[in-house]
């Protein structure tokens, strides 16, 4: 009976043992599962804090990419849709607007959509307009100077509803872009649509890409302040080089128009003082012609009398031919009156030309001007030691008369047809051409009317074809041409009288000039 | 001819854009515009409806499948955006691909169970069956799901020569996790399977790895229902578990659940097969899986582990060589699930992970996959679903 129960006090004891070590175990099991899980969510931790690094990284990579693209331009449109982008596809919101401020006297807080992105074709915000005074969720946001002045409002913020629904994003962060200590001058609103908001970065107060916003915000205020004082520095370049040449064209056309109106005043007064003995010679010739005329009768009534003329008359008589004479004295009158009439034609062109200086608007005969200046170039149609006679073909149209300034006009007559000829002296001295001709046509096109003068010269490389208007260009030698008279019938027909004026060339085969003005000058009078 | 395939990915935000840049990238890719089969995958920040009509209009009306995804897998890149869309497309003369779809709702909403879901597929897929079927790719709404009542459903009117293995996935979800869309040719289906039945002269290599390792003892499930436990060991599953969690994070539960899951083995197993724990009740006092479960089986407490799933990514990479034996494939299918993408892993370990595995397979192949809820491949002979595994399937002449 005792060494049965000491037997089983025995086995007893070996249990207890037995069960000591296993809660042993189960104690050493428990504390290494707790050790286990508490080095997992160590590891977790870790490896979010990993990510949350890797996160913060990439984003000061994507800062220094924006930061690098950035400096690449100096509009600042471009700037705001690189902002934009990033906004979008690297901090993953829905939509983004921005709005720029409007220019309003005594107005610093009126500001309108200028562009936006992520937003459904209905609901394009082109018309919007937002005045900050209106919400007072603002709260003078145009006067803020702090760099963190970011209104954040996630969904469903009952102040901020109505703002939601005015820029089209039910949550938003709307922040200013802005130099420091002055009004924004544009407003950037971020966000999301409730219905899309799970599938973007969601608006939070302390959400981590608060700070890479409010970097890359520095980084554009910071670029469009750069943009504009670029655009600022070049505008007063840009205004610079256009008064220089304006004051450079204007000097020069000073000269030229002093020089035309100089030439015009000569050949005013040649014309008026040739014009006045001109018309004494021809008004007198008619006379001359008449006296002539009864002196002949006279002799020959001498001649048919029946008293003898005496020996020493006879001789005179017969000495001076006077039957030749009388024949050949009619033809003498007749070719001075020819003569008399051609020096009254050029007087007249004269005067024509002369009206060269007059710069009002008058309704005129432009075949008048042609031909004036043709007068005057007439000497270089001639055959020369430098080329054969240049035929001259005219086309002309029954034309109205122009409501144009002729002098100007005939200036630019002048300046293409002098060019045609030089071109084509200098194709005859290249033997390109033997046969040099000027075609002069006129037509009435719509509402005006189109001269031509078409050479058959060397033509005008292409490659400078498109600075052949410009001021001071010139393909002649030193010394031969100013390279003003293109320019200045640029002026002449663009500027002054709303036309056209094109130039059309081959090489080796010619140019063409082609002048259109209306008949009805455009010229506010 | 043989195979031509082409894999094109887009994340334009519009999403007559992403769909049309997707399918003109896989068209190049493949030198063909005139495929006989289209895989689609996509995450969920697109109009699903659209997004597969514009497919459609650029594709024309082969057979296509797919699913919505947490994020899409491509050559180079696993992209877990919301804008991300994934096609691949396969013109053969070797292959043959037939799709079906079911919804799990009937008539008046009423919720059909899997096995019925399982049985009337089948019956559909048994109704037009080549001689030469390969592999059922199968995507399905993971929300509700029962796989192993699905697939005993379709094995039991889907009768075949020899295993026919299904390999596939359940949908990504939008972030309530409320909804999932299945594509099948025109149709967009959000509580439904749909499938493609591969068959031809063709062959399959496949490879399921997880990387998950127990922590603490084996318990023995003593109280289940479907895909319910409630006791482990006699005790309520709460008591044991909190052995393992605090209160805290009992109640974060999904931010817990990253880290830790069920692991279940039955003998002659060498493998676990992974179960997410995707609810819990703590009034009912249980916890939910995507599989039934039944009273007596094994069940480990798993953690999951950086180092073992890269690892087991060498292994499954290994695994698929061995298959192939040098033989070059015509397409990879990566079914993987989200919990090893960028939330749990970071995106620094998953693109590494990813390259290591293309680089190891082939990093020139077409090749396309999506972030999964429940990824599906067999183990042995046996048709199963797993969690937070990755299943890659290559497919070669």
């Amino acid at each position: 009976m005792n060494l049965k129960l000491e037997m089983l006090q025995a086995e007893n004891q070996k249990l207890h043992h037995k069960l000591a070590a296993l809660h042993h175990i189960e104690s050493e099991n428990q504390q290494l599962i707790s050790q286990v899980t508490r080095l997992v969510k160590v590891e977790r931790s870790m490896i979010e804090f990993q990510d949350k690094l890797d996160v913060q990284i990439k984003s000061y990579r994507q800062l220094n990419e924006i930061a690098k693209r950035l400096k690449t331009t100096f509009v600042p449109s471009e700037i705001l849709d690189i902002a934009v982008e990033f906004i979008l596809y690297d901090l993953n919101f829905e939509r983004c607007l921005i709005l720029k401020r409007d220019v309003i006297p005594d107005r610093l807080d009126v500001f309108r959509a200028v562009l936006w992105d992520g937003y459904d074709d209905e609901e394009i915000p082109i018309d919007l307009t937002l005045s900050i005074a209106d919400w007072p969720c603002l709260g003078g946001l145009e006067h803020r100077n702090d760099s963190q002045d970011f209104l954040i409002s996630p969904l469903n913020v009952p102040i901020d509803l109505d703002l939601g629904k005015t820029l089209g994003i039910d949550e938003f962060i709307l922040c200013p872009i802005r130099s420091p200590h002055t009004a924004p001058q544009y407003l950037i609103a971020v966000g999301n649509t409730t219905h899309q908001a799970t599938l973007f970065s969601r608006v939070m107060p302390q959400a981590d890409y608060l700070v890479v916003l409010s970097n890359l915000l520095a980084q554009v205020t910071g670029a469009i302040a750069q943009a504009l004082l670029y655009q600022a520095t070049h505008d007063q370049a840009e205004t610079l080089k256009m008064m220089i040449a304006k004051l450079q064209s204007t000097q020069s056309q000073l000269i030229q128009t002093e020089k035309m109106s100089s030439l015009g005043q000569l050949v005013a007064g040649i014309a008026h003082e040739i014009n006045n003995p001109v018309n004494f010679i021809y008004a007198n010739l008619a006379y001359v012609n008449s006296y002539t005329s009864d002196l002949f009768k006279l002799i020959s009534a001498y001649q048919d009398s029946d008293s003898a003329l005496t020996e020493s008359v006879q001789d005179t008589l017969d000495e001076i031919d006077f039957d030749f004479l009388k024949v050949d004295f009619l033809k003498v009158i007749a070719s001075m009156q020819v003569g008399a009439t051609r020096i009254q034609d050029i007087v007249l062109s004269l005067r024509n030309f002369s009206r060269m200086d007059e710069s009002e608007f008058k309704q005129v005969n432009l075949h008048d001007g042609i031909e004036s200046t043709l007068l005057i170039l007439q000497h270089r149609l001639k055959a020369s030691h430098d080329h054969p006679l240049i035929i001259l073909t005219k086309r002309y149209a029954d034309l109205p008369l122009i409501d144009c300034a002729a002098g100007l006009l005939n200036q630019v007559f002048m300046n293409l047809l002098s060019n045609a000829i030089d071109a084509m002296e200098s194709a005859c001295q290249k033997h390109i051409i033997q046969h040099p001709e000027i075609q002069i046509c006129t037509t009435i096109e719509s509402d005006g009317v189109t001269i031509r003068i078409i050479d058959n010269g060397t033509g005008i490389p292409e490659q400078i074809r498109h600075r052949l208007f410009d001021p001071f260009f010139t393909t002649k030698p030193i010394g031969k041409g100013t390279g003003l008279g293109l320019s200045i019938s640029y002026q002449i027909i663009v500027e002054k009288h709303q036309g056209t004026l094109e130039c059309h060339s081959a090489i080796d085969r010619g140019t063409e000039f082609r002048i259109w003005i209306p008949i009805k000058s455009r010229v506010q009078k | 001819m043989g195979t031509l395939t082409g894999v094109g990915v887009s994340h334009q935000r519009n999403v007559v854009k992403a769909a049309q840049e997707a399918v003109k990238k896989a068209f190049l890719a493949a030198g063909t515009e005139e495929p006989d089969f289209v895989l689609l995958f996509a995450s969920l920040g697109y109009d699903p409806e659209k997004l597969l009509l514009f497919v459609r209009q650029a594709t024309g009306n082969c057979p296509l499948v797919g699913c919505s995804g947490q994020g899409v897998i491509v050559q180079g890149e696993a992209d877990e955006s919301s804008f991300s869309v994934a096609v691949m497309v396969i013109k053969s003369d070797e292959l043959r691909f037939k799709t079906h779809h079911i919804y799990h709702l009937e008539k008046g909403d009423k919720r059909l169970n899997f096995e019925q879901v399982g049985e009337a597929l089948g019956r559909k897929i048994q109704s037009d069956l080549p001689t030469n079927p390969i592999a059922l790719f199968l995507f399905t709404d993971g929300l509700t799901l029962n796989f192993d009542r699905l697939a005993i459903g379709l094995q039991s009117t889907l009768q075949t020569q020899n295993f026919l293995p299904i390999l596939g996935g359940a949908a990504g979800s939008n972030i309530d996790m409320k909804l999932t869309y299945q594509f099948c040719d025109d149709r967009v289906l959000t509580d439904g399977t749909v499938v493609a039945l591969m068959s031809g002269t063709a062959h399959m290599a496949w490879a399921v790895n997880h990387g998950c390792v127990p922590i603490g003892t084996e318990y023995k499930i003593t109280r289940a229902v479907g895909t319910v436990i409630y006791e482990l060991d006699h005790r309520p599953v709460f008591d044991v578990l909190r052995q393992y969690f605090t209160e805290d994070e009992i109640a974060r539960w999904d931010r817990t659940m990253v880290s830790f899951c069920f692991g279940f083995k039955s003998q002659g197993d060498d493998e676990f097969s992974i179960r997410y724990l995707s609810r819990k009740d703590e009034v009912a006092g249980s916890v939910m899986l995507q599989t039934e479960v039944t009273e007596g089986t094994s069940v480990w407490v798993m953690r999951r582990d950086q180092e073992l799933i890269y690892q087991g990514t060498e292994k499954l990479a290994q695994s698929i060589n061995t298959q192939l034996n040098g033989r070059s494939p015509i397409a990879i299918f990566q079914f993987d699930c989200y919990g090893r993408g960028k939330s749990v892993l970071t995106e620094h370990q998953k693109s590494r992970n990813l390259h290591q595995l293309q680089n190891n397979i082939g990093n020139h192949l077409p090749w396309i996959g999506f972030y999964s809820h429940g990824e599906i491949a067999p183990i042995g002979q046996r048709n199963t679903l797993h969690n937070y595994t990755l299943v890659l399937v290559a497919i070669y002449s």
